[in-house]
This record gives C-alpha cells, sequence and structure tokens, in this order.
C-alpha cells in the first residue's frame, strides 16, 4: 500500500508537469478513483470480517466510505472519457450532469455520516452517565396506615 | 429521465457509453454497499445467537456450581448434626453433675466412656475434614493422593483399580491439583456407580506444555456426544460439576470408547502450571 501511494504520487508530479497547461489531467484522475475504489472496498471488506458487534451502518466510517464509493466509482467513467471530448458542449453538458448528481449524493451520504456520528455520541453519553445518588433526597418511609396518607 | 435526455441529446456514441458505465457503477456501487449491510447483518445475529448459547452453557454451569456447592454443605452440616452432635451429646449425659456422687469406680468408667466417645466425635471431624481437603494430597501431592484413593477402592475387593504416573516431577499448583483431584474422584464415583466395571485404570503423561490424565474401565461408560448431551441438561450435576473444574483449568476433557469396544477412555487435558 504505501508503495502505491508513493508510486501513485511520483507519477501524478510527473503528470503535472509533462502535460500541456489546459490539458485535463484525466489519467491520474482515472487511476485515483480505480485506487480508492480498492481501497474502500478493501475497507468494507475488513469492517464485515471485524465489525460484528454492532450493525455497520451505525459506524460514520461506513457512510464516508460509501459516500467516497460512490463519488469515485460515479465519476470513473466521466473521468475516463474526459480527455478526448471535453471539448465538446454535449459532454460538457453531460459531464457536469454526471459530477453534480455523484456529487450530491456523496454530500447525502457526508451528512448521514455526521448525522450517524452525533446520534454514536449521545448514544455514548447516555451509556457513560454517572450515577449519582443523592441520598438525602430519600424520604423516609411513611405507612400508610398509620400516617392516613399524610 | 434526465439522463436518458442527457443520453439522447448528446448523441454520440462516447457520451451514450459514459452515461451506461455510470449507471453501472453506480448500481455496482449500493450492490456492494447492500451485501456489506446485509452480510454483516447475518453475520451480527449469528454471533448473538451464539453468543446467548454460549451464556446459557455458562449459566447451566454456574447454577451446577452452586447446586453443588449447597449439597455439600449439606451434606457437611448433615454429617455435624447427625454424626457428631449425638456423640457429644452422650459424652455430655456421661460427664453430667450426677458424676461427684457416684461411686470412683463409676465415676472412672463414665470418664472412659465419655473419653471413647469424644475419640470417635474427633475421628468423626477429621473424616469430614479429609472429605473436604484430603490430606495426602496437600502433603505429598496429587499422585500421592490418587494413588492413596485408588488403593482404598482396590482394598474393597469389589474392583481392580491401579495408577501410574509417568511424568510428574514437579508438582503443579495446588488449586489445579485440587480440581484434578475432584474430577477424577467424580468420574472414579461414576464407574463405580453406574459401570459395572471389573478395573480402572489411571495413566498420567505429559509433554512440554500439557500433562494428560486417561482412566480405562472396562464397563458401560459414555462418550463425548452424550457427555455433551447430559452436560446440557437439567440433571446430570457430577458431569456439570466435572465440566466446569476443567474449564477453570483451561483444560479439555474427552470420553472415547475403544475402537475394539472393550474398554472405555476419559482423557483429562491440562495445562501445566508449575508451584514451583
Amino acid at each position: 500500500m504505501p508503495i502505491a501511494i508513493l508510486g501513485f504520487i511520483i507519477y501524478s508530479v510527473y503528470d503535472y508537469y509533462s502535460s500541456k497547461p489546459l490539458d485535463v489531467p484525466y489519467m491520474p484522475l482515472v487511476i485515483e478513483c480505480f485506487f480508492f475504489i480498492l481501497v474502500i472496498v478493501f475497507f468494507m471488506y475488513e469492517k464485515i470480517q471485524y465489525s460484528v458487534s454492532s450493525p455497520i451502518y451505525y459506524l460514520p466510517s461506513f457512510w464516508i466510505s460509501v459516500a467516497f464509493l460512490l463519488y469515485f466509482s460515479g465519476n470513473f467513467f466521466a473521468f475516463l472519457f474526459s480527455n478526448p471530448a471535453y471539448n465538446s458542449p454535449e459532454f460538457k453538458e453531460q459531464f457536469t450532469l454526471i459530477y453534480s448528481t455523484v456529487t450530491i449524493m456523496k454530500n447525502i451520504f457526508l451528512c448521514t455520516a455526521i448525522i450517524t456520528n452525533s446520534n454514536l455520541i449521545e448514544n455514548d453519553k447516555n451509556t457513560n452517565r454517572r450515577i449519582d445518588m443523592d441520598l438525602g433526597a430519600f424520604n423516609q418511609f411513611t405507612n400508610p396506615l398509620t400516617h392516613n396518607g399524610k | 429521465m434526465i439522463f436518458l435526455q442527457a443520453a439522447t441529446g448528446a448523441g454520440s456514441g462516447s457520451n451514450y457509453i459514459m452515461l451506461l458505465g455510470t449507471l453501472g457503477m453506480v448500481s455496482l456501487t449500493l450492490g456492494i454497499v447492500f451485501f456489506v449491510i446485509f452480510h454483516q447483518r447475518k453475520v451480527t445475529r449469528f454471533n448473538m445467537d451464539l453468543k446467548k448459547l454460549e451464556e446459557d452453557k455458562q449459566q447451566a454451569l454456574l447454577n451446577a456450581s452452586i447446586k453443588f456447592q449447597e449439597e455439600e454443605r449439606n451434606r457437611i452440616a448433615a454429617d455435624l448434626h447427625d454424626d457428631v452432635g449425638p456423640l457429644l451429646a452422650t459424652a455430655r449425659l456421661y460427664l453430667n453433675e450426677n458424676i461427684i456422687n457416684q461411686e470412683p469406680a463409676a465415676q472412672l468408667q463414665s470418664i472412659f466412656s465419655a473419653k471413647q466417645i469424644i475419640d470417635d466425635a474427633i475421628q468423626l471431624i477429621r473424616n469430614i475434614s479429609h472429605s473436604m481437603m484430603p490430606p495426602t494430597l496437600k502433603n505429598f501431592g496429587l499422585e500421592s493422593a490418587l494413588s492413596d484413593l485408588f488403593q482404598k477402592i482396590n482394598g474393597s475387593g469389589n474392583l481392580n483399580a491401579s495408577v501410574r504416573f509417568h511424568d510428574y516431577r514437579t508438582r503443579i499448583k495446588l488449586e489445579q491439583e485440587l480440581h484434578i483431584f475432584r474430577v477424577v474422584q467424580e468420574l472414579v464415583n461414576n464407574i463405580m456407580k453406574h459401570s459395572n466395571a471389573g478395573f480402572i485404570h489411571l495413566t498420567q503423561n505429559a509433554n512440554a506444555t500439557h500433562s494428560y490424565f486417561r482412566l480405562h474401565h472396562d464397563g458401560q461408560g459414555i462418550i463425548q456426544t452424550e457427555f455433551d448431551r447430559l452436560n446440557h441438561t437439567s440433571g446430570g450435576l457430577g458431569l456439570k460439576n466435572i465440566a466446569s473444574r476443567v474449564k477453570v483449568l483451561n483444560g479439555r476433557i474427552l470420553f472415547e470408547i475403544d475402537p475394539s469396544h472393550t474398554y472405555y477412555k476419559v482423557t483429562i487435558e491440562v495445562p501445566k502450571e508449575t508451584n514451583f
């Protein structure tokens, strides 16, 4: 994994300096998408192997990974076809449509992650609540028969 | 619909492929996500069932252990109440205040009788104490205690019992020895009560990490599946006690029958924890 990351960084830097100023860096983008899809699928595989105590959809990390998996897989083909047809107005229209839709979906899932996280914090607060018993607050037991309920 | 309009508007083949590819990738992603959620739910449910089964088993073992402890207390209480109590009461009768009004010979006789009864009471208390913690086990170790037990069984003449320890140079912890002793004692009791065996033979072996105790007998025994079944039913208190003691020892117990069906084997595997 670290070797792959290092290789990708070196390739991105090389691509940045070797490409023309107005070119779309489609190949690094495609590799990035592919790389992230692989990493996220592996992450999910790990999650289902070890996270078995509570449902996986209670974890914010799961929704973050879903958001980015959707983002990278949704844009994969858009990035792949961006280089030859980027200047075509029809492509731009379609690219914008795909990119915007996928980005909105990603953001919805990120919001879900935030909501899940706040729920998780709330649950933690409830389960780890301190038990403060003020014994002085307890009323003495009164027998209703002898005190007529007063 | 929007995607379809965009696709027809684009008109070109590459745009159409891009759109279909994107839809395919998004569907695949959603498929993976649903698979992960449902698979994990299935695994969680399975684990919860497993945990519940384990908890039930633990509860049964705990109940058996408490019940066994209560029975043991009742037995000791009964021994003290029925045997020692009357003896001491009789001794007290001999040593009542009227003794000073008696003839010296009668006095001597009363004192002698009281002394005899008190000696009997002491012997009874010693027996009760020994049944709780055999002194041979405490002072001389498991090998001597088991040899002692098997000698007593042999002495009865009904059963041929023998012990052979092959590798017991260093004693294990006293608590471990006591658990093993109790397990063997319970197994031997069961064999004597239920199996009509002609012989019992105990062997001990060891490797670098574990000690092995194996009982052979030629009576009617049980095999592992039967032991597991009895262990999960409400009865079988002795077997539950064996299982909980083996669990405390972090060991294993295996009930087998010889392939020739001539004798049964019970093997206890215990990790070595030396005392010294």
